[in-house]
């Protein structure tokens, strides 16, 4: 099924699609759930909150914002951050600083991710450690600009320009 | 601003990573919607996160979308069904019954009867709900054989990579192919050769990529064979010596000696 397709199914509420929807990208999605909210519990009632919330809102997607994928993440990271900012969640991840996030992912990759993409060809080569960082603290991490300056010691003017370098690597690997 | 200052000031970058204020965000729609290149430039900065996102998909636990799928089939069946009020009628000048006996009986029947009715659809209940904790569980079984069995892969390479015995061999383009590169991960202790493709031009179907070192006698000896729709890294014949790598394209199947004029890409061990 093409993206168009999937896209005027979803939009009749087509249950079939949805599951399709489901079937495609639900892996992708709970993986970026998972890197945010780091518990699998919580990841699961992320995740039926996000496609529940698909199904409902689908009709606020907008063909000519973006690609579907891009909603989806959207929804979902959203929701996760919105979990881990809430209370009670706080207390738990409270050591969850930058210099740590990306051992942090590391170590959860290891054991959790995908491993035939387990990220050696991007460790072993151009993406240096704080490129991916600054990339997964905004796409993954929802971090704004000025946190994001403030937790790699940077000035708020060179956050553009890194994230630029940055993905001209992520690029390259691609 | 033009156009071309506009995609490398890095505020398209920003934009898709989910960085911009409103109002910027407003003003990139806009000059996407106005400009194609920028609408182009966009979308391929999306797909990019899409695939690197990608990367880290994981396996969502079983039983995860029966669950998603039932919540959204029951909340719609809610919407959808107009429930009516059961109204009986009651009857103000009824005669006070006298027998009694009959009339308990009469209602443990009744009760009974409710009682057995609901079980018999309970226990239908329970049937199902076993069978698909079953197919839960057998799906995620299959996942985590899977899992596991990538995971112990992915170490193997790991080890194999970081060990400091292992040499990583760079293998240009020759002027055949410039444009192509592939690594070479050579272990000199345990003879393992690891093989990273980064770009080589598509194989026609009938032929095939094979992979050779050169042996301290000067030998070209063959290192296997590959295709390159392969994401991986791959695993290839050991070498127990060699002063240098390179690939030739060959008949599917491979060929025992090098074809000299098809060679793509060549690198040599340092030391």
């Amino acid at each position: 099924m093409s993206e168009e397709e999937l896209i005027s199914l979803l939009f009749k509420k087509d249950k079939q699609a949805f599951s399709y929807l489901y079937d495609n990208y639900s892996a992708a999605l709970y993986g970026v759930i998972f890197r945010i909210v780091q518990d699998e519990n919580t990841a699961a009632d992320v995740m039926q909150e996000s496609f529940v919330k698909i199904w409902s809102h689908f009709s606020h997607y907008d063909k000519t914002k973006g690609k579907l994928f891009t909603w989806l993440v959207n929804i979902a990271r959203n929701l996760a951050i919105d979990t881990t900012r809430s209370k009670g969640f706080k207390n738990q991840n409270k050591n969850l600083d930058v210099e740590n996030i990306v051992i942090h992912i590391d170590a959860h990759k290891s054991t959790s991710f995908k491993p035939e993409h387990i990220g050696l060809k991007a460790l072993l080569d151009k993406l240096r450690p704080e490129q991916r960082t600054i990339i997964d603290l905004a796409y993954f991490g929802g971090y704004t600009q000025m946190e994001i300056a403030e937790a790699l010691k940077i000035p708020l003017g060179t956050v553009k320009t890194r994230m630029r370098m940055a993905i001209l690597e992520l690029r390259k690997i691609f | 601003m033009n156009n071309r200052e506009y995609i490398e000031s890095g505020m398209l970058e920003l934009y898709a990573t989910g960085l911009l204020s409103i109002e910027e965000m407003r003003d990139a729609e806009l000059k996407a919607c106005q400009f194609s290149e920028i609408k182009t430039e966009l979308e391929s900065l999306q797909t990019l996160l899409e695939r690197y996102a990608m990367k880290y998909s994981m396996i969502s636990p079983a039983g995860l979308k029966e669950q998603i799928m039932q919540q959204m089939e029951s909340s719609a069946t809610v919407a959808d069904s107009k429930v009516k009020p059961i109204v009986r009628p009651i009857s103000s000048t009824q005669a006070p019954s006298i027998n009694y006996l009959a009339v308990a009986s009469m209602a443990l029947l009744v009760i009974a009867a409710g009682f057995a009715i609901r079980f018999a659809l309970q226990a239908d209940q329970y049937k199902q709900k076993v069978n698909q904790l079953t197919q839960a569980q057998e799906s995620s079984r299959i996942a985590l054989n899977a899992t596991s069995h990538s995971l112990v892969n992915a170490q193997e390479q790991l080890t194999a990579l970081t060990d400091p015995n292992t040499e990583r061999i760079t293998m240009q383009g020759t002027p055949k192919s410039p444009e192509s590169i592939a690594m070479i991960y050579w272990n000199k202790e345990t003879k393992t050769v690891y093989l990273d493709v980064k770009r080589l031009p598509a194989q026609p179907s009938d032929k095939q990529y094979q992979l050779w070192y050169i042996d301290t006698a000067n030998k070209p000896v063959n290192a296997g064979m590959f295709d390159v729709n392969s994401d991986n890294m791959l695993k290839m014949i050991d070498a127990p010596d060699a002063l240098a790598f390179a690939v030739t394209l060959e008949p599917r199947g491979g060929s025992p000696n090098p074809t000299m004029d098809q060679m793509y890409v060549i690198g040599k061990v340092h030391s």
